[in-house]
């Protein structure tokens, strides 16, 4: 859910440590709606329990890292490093959340065979060199969100065949179209995070733009999914 | 390239989320459908749970009220709110709980659509009155488990109160029937002896009769005769006195053979039943100018003697009826064989009399007599006697006898 303009040191001009750089409103918008999900989730912190705690921990998590990165991106810091790290935490998380809704045992497995497979490979990757700390997240995101995307669905294939009736009371519903929509719409962005990271700033920004529309769309959803902290999730 | 790949992923993401949203939203208005008829199913249900006479009622299987109809509060005086989650033991007398803990310990050998059916009495709240209350128990069951009972108790004291005063009435009816009998046969046993006595009598009278006055009026001809061949030619007077006399006599002899043969027609035994029956009805068309056709048969003769006789009474009482009452022109006896039964029909072409309503029997009180008296006479000799009549189409009566050779002992011996 981070995304704040990543700072690749040697292509970008940021590199060099202009602090002048403006974002566009977007970017603030983006900045600002990241506080949503955590200011509802703690407004109902009494209420918070098992998986809604840990999708909080992630909210909280992906907040810090998104002024984390701003603070970095504006001080021309290379930020790519928490992105990596990030990208790590976000998948376990999110996996702990989905799995935790998960009633048949079968795809629990697949869930955490994926996830294992996952930090594998973003072990190997940071290993081999492919896809180094200083480096985007080309390969490991790509991946992580392509798992995501195919749990997210499976969710909401599941609240489709459930007996829950009232789905927009449903905080699955809500956390579940979240990632979708955010992966789905960024796989492709980080896919081509390589390229993007050598572009101009204008470039940058402009692409930039469509991610933080996705994620500030996604956090409102996520913000609603603790708007459902009523209702017994099972 | 990057921007296709956002809107393709973009797209398909929210294809998906609208098509759930979509599909929860069929899903919910069917749920919310199923639902009002759910809701729509369980009012009539409640409707009709609360609305029968009788108490419906859902209870544990040791006996707590789950659920109680309204009828609870009609019949005993309880509301069904302040019954449910008592048990029902409490309201069970102390004498009647261990058949309320055998019932409750039955439930559980119980077989799934048996039905259990008992009499339990329950004390209304109104009037402590006791009330007995038939109960139809059947299980209920989920996954094959028992888990609960239900069933309906119906108020049945007045019920039970009738069913014992009808036991009692059936039982005083089924005495009466057997005095009845006993009376009915005793009747016949005293008729019998009546028509036998009667007879008897009717022989020594007309014995009387045929030796005392016979003898004397022979002996008062005889001395007319002699006292008339003494008498002097002139004495013509005289003579005449006598003869007139003597005719008399004649009719006197006449008066007295007549009642003689009504006594006890010796015709029968010294000529047989045809010549009777005849001799009688010739004396009878003199006397009320009747006209009587007889269809004989030689069977009749085979009839024993007390059959022959009690044939001839009954013949004799018709006509007498048919004389008496019925304004008749002509009467036809009718003898035949039918098997082994001699019957014998009296029909006339009189006025008749009305046999069916409540207007029954027309005819005096002598004449019901003397029909009950042929009917008697027919039934002590084994023989059927019946009779029909209309208003002015005159009346049938029917006697069937059987052969003696068909008489089994015990009628021979009667």
């Amino acid at each position: 859910m981070s995304s704040v303009l990543p700072v690749v040191e040697s292509t970008n001009p940021l590199t060099t440590g202009v602090l002048d750089l403006k974002f566009p409103a977007i970017a603030y918008i983006d900045v600002a709606s990241s506080f949503l999900p955590l200011g509802v989730g703690l407004f109902h912190w009494r209420r918070l329990a098992k998986e809604k705690l840990i999708f909080f921990l992630f909210t909280t998590i992906a907040l810090i890292t998104e002024l984390v990165t701003l603070r970095m991106a504006l001080s021309g810091i290379q930020n790519l490093w928490v992105l990596q790290l990030y990208n790590l935490i976000e998948l376990i998380l999110m996996l702990v959340v989905f799995s935790a809704w998960q009633k048949r045992r079968a795809l629990r497995v697949a869930y955490w065979l994926m996830g294992s497979l996952f930090i594998i490979f973003w072990i190997a990757a940071k290993w081999t060199g492919l896809e180094k700390f200083d480096e985007p997240t080309l390969y490991t995101h790509t991946v992580s969100s392509t798992i995501l995307v195919v749990i997210a669905t499976m969710t909401l294939l599941d609240l489709i065949r459930s007996e829950e009736v009232e789905l927009l009371r449903d905080m699955r519903f809500w956390v579940a179209s979240g990632a979708l929509l955010y992966f789905a719409g960024n796989i492709m962005l980080f896919l081509l995070s390589g390229r993007i990271a050598i572009l101009g700033i204008n470039d940058a920004m402009t692409v930039y733009s469509i991610h933080w529309s996705i994620d500030s769309v996604a956090n409102v959803l996520y913000a609603g999914a603790f708007l459902c902290m009523d209702r017994q999730v099972a | 390239m990057l921007l296709v790949g956002t809107t393709v992923g973009l797209t398909l993401g929210l294809g998906l989320i609208v098509s759930v949203l979509i599909s929860q939203r069929t899903k919910l208005k069917l749920e919310r459908e199923k639902l009002a008829l759910a809701r729509a199913s369980e009012k009539k249900y409640s409707d009709l749970f609360h609305n029968v006479s009788d108490i419906v009622y859902v209870h544990s299987l040791d006996g707590a009220i789950l659920q109680v109809s309204r009828a609870v509060t009609r019949l005993l005086g309880y509301s069904s709110e302040e019954l449910v989650g008592r048990s029902v033991r409490e309201f069970v007398r102390p004498r009647y709980r261990e058949a309320f803990d055998s019932y409750l310990r039955r439930i559980s050998t119980w077989k799934s659509g048996e039905e259990l059916v008992g009499i339990l009495p329950l004390a209304s709240r109104r009037n402590g009155e006791l009330y007995l209350f038939e109960f139809r128990s059947s299980l209920i069951q989920e996954d094959s488990r028992i888990i609960a009972v239900r069933g309906i108790a119906r108020n049945v004291t007045d019920r039970m109160a009738h069913e014992r005063d009808l036991r009692r009435s059936e039982r005083r009816t089924s005495a009466l029937l057997v005095e009845s009998r006993l009376m009915q046969d005793n009747l016949a046993l005293l008729s019998r002896e009546i028509l036998k006595v009667q007879e008897e009598e009717r022989l020594r009278v007309s014995r009387e009769l045929h030796d005392d006055m016979g003898q004397i009026l022979a002996a008062i001809t005889v001395n007319l005769e002699i006292v008339s061949r003494d008498l002097l030619r002139d004495q013509v007077v005289v003579k005449k006195r006598i003869a007139d006399t003597r005719v008399l006599i004649d009719q006197v002899f006449e008066c007295v053979r007549r009642f003689l043969r009504e006594l006890r027609p010796e015709t029968i035994d010294q000529l047989g039943l045809l010549p009777a029956i005849r001799q009688y009805a010739h004396e009878f068309t003199d006397r009320t100018g009747i006209e009587v056709v007889l269809k004989e048969h030689q069977v009749v003769e085979k009839l024993g003697s007390e059959q022959k006789l009690a044939l001839y009474r009954i013949a004799q009482e018709s006509l007498t009826n048919t004389a008496k009452h019925a304004h008749a022109q002509c009467v036809t006896i009718a003898i035949s064989k039918e098997n082994h039964s001699v019957i014998v029909e009296i029909q006339d072409d009189g006025e008749g009399f009305d046999q069916t309503g409540n207007r029954r029997p027309e005819p005096s009180t002598n004449t019901h007599l003397g029909l009950l008296g042929m009917r008697e006479r027919a039934s002590l000799v084994g023989g059927e006697f019946s009779v029909q009549s209309r208003k002015l189409k005159g009346t049938l009566i029917r006697v069937s006898l059987p052969l003696q050779e068909a008489l089994n002992p015990e009628h021979v011996a009667n």
